[in-house]
C-alpha cells in the first residue's frame, strides 16, 4: 500500500442513500486500519477536499453516485473518468463532486501528483430518512472491501485484498446482506 | 390561443434541486411554478424529543454550506430558552464563524455558480479556459471561509467546538495572526473581482417594487446579529413576533412551504435586502464596492443580489480582519464557557446568514428535551417572491425578443432563480450522471 492514504466519505446520512459514503466511512472506522490511513467525514461539500488533503499519495472518495444502474451497484472511477463526468455534466446539481474535484485540481495542482479514485454507490432512495435502502445497505460491505482493496489492505475476513481497479469505469454488483 | 410550456425539470448550479414550470400564451406568462425540496419540516420532526445538546449535531446536517449559520442560530435560541448569557467575546467569535460561512457561501455562489452565466460559460470549469486565475482565486477565497470555520468551529463543516454557553476551545493568538495575514491578502484579490463585476452589464429584470426584509443590526454598523425585524416599507417588529409577521403557507405545486408578510405581500431576504436596508452602514472597501456595483437604490433587479453578495464578501473579509485584531488585543485564554442549569423554556434565534434571515425556535422541557422546534429558512421566505420575479424575467424576455428560443428563455429563468441563491440543498448532494 502507499505510505499514506486519505479516505473521504461524502453525503448526508439524514437523506437516505445520500449517506452511503458516510456509512462506508463508519464501517471503515470500526476496523483496525493502520495509522497511515486517515478517515474523514467530508459532509456534503466536496470542495473541502482542498483543505482535507495533506499530501497523501492516495485519495479515495466515497459517495452516492446516481448513474441509473441497479441500486447498490458499485462504480469505481479514476481521475480521468471523474474529469469526463465533470466536463460532460456541467449542469448537474450545484457543484457536484466531479466538478468540485476538478475545481480543486485547478487550484491545487500538487493534488495532481496523488492518485484520486471515487468509489460510487448507486442509490435507491434519496429522501428524508435515517435509513439506507436495503439494496444500498447490502452493498456497504462490498464497498468497504473495495476501499480496502484500493488501499492494498486485507479485508475483514483476512482474505487477500481485491486487485486495485485500473479501468476508468468498473462496475461490480453489490452482494446480498 | 396557441401557447407553449417551458419546463426546467432540474435547475443546475443551484444548491440542491429545483424545478421551474412556466406556461406562456402569446407574449403573456400565465403560470409560473417552482418546486423545490426544502427540508426544514423534516428536521423539526427529527429534533422533537432529542436532548438540546443533540440539536447541533442534527441541525448542522441540514447543509454543508450553511452548517455554521444553523449552529449559531440554534445556539442563540437554545441559550434564550435556558436563560444563558454569553460573553461579548463569544458573540465576536460566533460573528467570526458566520463571516467565515458568508465568505465560503458567497465565494461559491458568485464565482462558481453565477459568474459563468454572466460571462457566457456553461460552468465554472468551462470558465477556467479564459479566466483560470479567477477560478483558482475563487476556490482560495472559499477555502479561506472554510479555514475560519475550521479554526473557530473546530472543523470546516459541521462545527463541533461551538457549545451552549460559549466555546470549548478558543483560537490561539498565533492562529489569529496567521488568519489575519491571509485575510489581508484576500482584499486586493476581491478588488479585482469587483472590477470584473463592474465591467459586466446585468440583464434587466424589472419585477416591480420589491419589499425587502432584514434584521436591524444590534449596533449602528453592518452586522449579521440583529435585534428586530425590519422591512423596506419602514415597519419594525420585535423578534418575538416573527410568526405573526411571517406567514408560512403551503402551495399545491411545491414540496416547500412559501412565506409572505401578514397581508400577503411577498418579500425578499438576503444580501440585496441587507444592503437595501443597512448598506449605508458599510465602510472601507465594501462601501466603495457597494457604491460602484449598486449605484441606484431604487433598482429592484433581483440579479443585483449576485453583486450584493460580492459586496458582502468584501465586507466579511474586512470585518473578519477587525475581529481578529480585537481578539488579539485580549489576553489568550483556553476557553470561554459559562455554567448554566437546565430548565424548561422557549427561545428564538434570528440571524442574518448568507442567504437571508434564518429563524430557529425551540421549546424545551425540564430535562432539556426538545418539545417543539420551528425553523424558517431564507429560501422558504424567498420562494414566493422568486416565482414573482421568474414571471417578470420571462415577460421581459418575451417583450424584448420575438421568437426567442426556449433555450434562451430557460437560461434567463435559471439566472433569476440562481440570483436568489436558493439553498435547498444541502440536504441532498449526490453525484448524478
Amino acid at each position: 500500500m502507499p505510505d499514506r492514504a486519505l479516505v473521504v466519505g461524502f453525503g448526508n446520512p439524514l437523506m437516505g442513500d445520500d449517506g452511503a459514503g458516510i456509512a462506508v466511512l463508519e464501517a471503515l472506522r470500526s476496523l483496525a486500519l493502520p495509522q497511515t490511513v486517515r478517515l474523514v467525514d467530508g459532509g456534503t461539500d466536496a470542495s473541502t477536499l482542498a483543505r482535507l488533503w495533506d499530501g497523501e499519495p492516495l485519495v479515495v472518495l466515497v459517495d452516492a453516485l446516481a448513474r441509473g444502474y441497479d441500486p447498490g451497484t458499485l462504480t469505481v472511477l479514476d481521475r480521468l473518468a471523474l474529469r469526463e463526468l465533470a466536463v460532460n455534466q456541467p449542469h448537474v446539481h450545484a457543484l457536484a463532486l466531479p466538478a468540485c474535484v476538478e475545481w480543486v485540481f485547478l487550484a491545487e495542482p500538487r493534488l495532481g501528483e496523488a492518485t484520486v479514485v471515487l468509489v460510487g454507490i448507486e442509490p435507491a432512495t434519496v429522501a428524508p430518512t435515517h435509513a439506507l435502502s436495503p439494496a444500498v445497505a447490502a452493498a456497504i460491505p462490498q464497498a468497504v472491501r473495495t476501499v480496502l482493496g484500493l488501499l492494498g489492505l486485507p479485508n475483514q475476513a483476512g482474505q487477500e485484498p481485491p486487485r486495485p481497479t485500473k479501468t476508468q469505469d468498473k462496475r461490480s454488483s453489490s452482494e446480498p446482506a | 390561443m396557441s401557447g407553449r410550456t417551458v419546463v426546467i425539470p432540474h435547475l443546475g448550479r443551484v444548491e440542491g434541486h429545483g424545478g421551474i414550470f412556466v406556461r406562456i400564451e402569446g407574449n403573456r406568462v400565465t403560470q409560473v411554478e417552482m418546486d423545490i425540496f426544502e427540508g426544514s419540516r423534516y428536521y423539526e420532526a427529527l429534533l422533537k424529543g432529542k436532548h438540546f445538546q443533540e440539536v447541533q449535531g442534527i441541525i448542522t446536517r441540514i447543509c454543508a454550506i450553511c452548517s455554521a449559520s444553523h449552529t449559531v442560530t440554534a445556539l442563540q435560541a437554545l441559550e434564550e430558552a435556558l436563560g444563558v448569557k454569553v460573553s461579548e467575546r463569544v458573540h465576536d467569535l460566533r460573528g467570526l464563524l458566520l463571516l467565515g460561512a458568508t465568505i465560503e457561501s458567497h465565494a461559491l455562489h458568485v464565482f462558481a455558480l453565477a459568474l459563468p452565466d454572466f460571462l457566457g460559460y456553461e460552468s465554472v470549469l468551462a470558465m477556467a479556459s479564459q479566466y483560470r486565475e479567477e477560478v483558482v482565486q475563487a476556490l482560495r477565497l472559499k477555502q479561506l471561509g472554510n479555514k475560519i470555520q475550521d479554526l473557530i468551529g473546530g472543523r470546516a463543516v459541521h462545527p463541533v467546538n461551538t457549545l451552549v454557553g460559549g466555546f470549548g476551545k478558543l483560537p490561539r493568538h498565533r492562529e489569529l495572526e496567521a488568519l489575519a495575514a491571509e485575510l489581508e491578502q484576500a482584499l486586493p484579490v476581491l478588488d479585482r473581482f469587483v472590477d470584473l463585476a463592474a465591467s459586466i452589464p446585468l440583464p434587466q429584470v424589472k419585477p416591480g417594487p420589491t419589499v425587502y426584509v432584514a434584521l436591524r443590526p444590534y449596533v449602528e454598523a453592518f452586522r449579521f446579529r440583529g435585534v428586530s425585524l425590519c422591512t423596506s416599507r419602514g415597519e419594525e417588529y420585535p423578534l418575538s413576533a416573527y410568526r405573526e409577521v411571517i406567514r408560512e403557507f403551503t402551495v399545491e405545486h411545491s414540496h416547500a412551504k412559501h412565506a409572505a408578510l401578514e397581508e400577503g405581500t411577498t418579500y425578499m431576504v438576503g444580501s440585496l435586502a441587507r444592503l437595501k436596508l443597512w448598506g449605508h452602514y458599510l465602510t472601507g472597501r465594501a462601501k466603495a464596492a457597494f457604491q460602484r456595483l449598486l449605484p441606484d437604490p431604487k433598482d429592484d433587479n433581483p440579479l443585483l443580489n449576485n453583486w450584493a453578495q460580492l459586496v458582502e464578501l468584501v465586507h466579511s473579509v474586512e470585518r473578519a480582519l477587525e475581529i481578529c485584531h480585537e481578539l488579539l488585543g485580549q489576553p489568550e485564554e483556553p476557553r470561554d464557557l459559562v455554567d448554566y442549569q437546565v430548565r424548561a423554556g422557549r427561545g428564538i434565534g434570528a440571524i442574518e446568514v448568507p442567504r437571508g434571515t434564518l429563524f430557529h425556535e425551540y421549546e424545551l422541557d425540564e430535562a432539556g428535551r426538545v418539545v417543539a422546534a420551528n425553523v424558517i429558512t431564507p429560501t422558504a421566505q424567498n420562494l414566493a417572491n422568486l416565482e414573482r420575479d421568474l414571471r417578470a424575467g420571462a415577460e421581459a424576455v418575451l417583450v424584448a425578443g420575438n421568437g426567442l428560443s426556449d433555450k434562451e428563455l430557460k437560461l434567463r429563468l435559471e439566472m433569476v432563480a440562481r440570483a436568489y441563491d436558493p439553498c435547498i440543498s444541502c440536504s441532498v448532494h449526490l453525484v448524478r450522471s
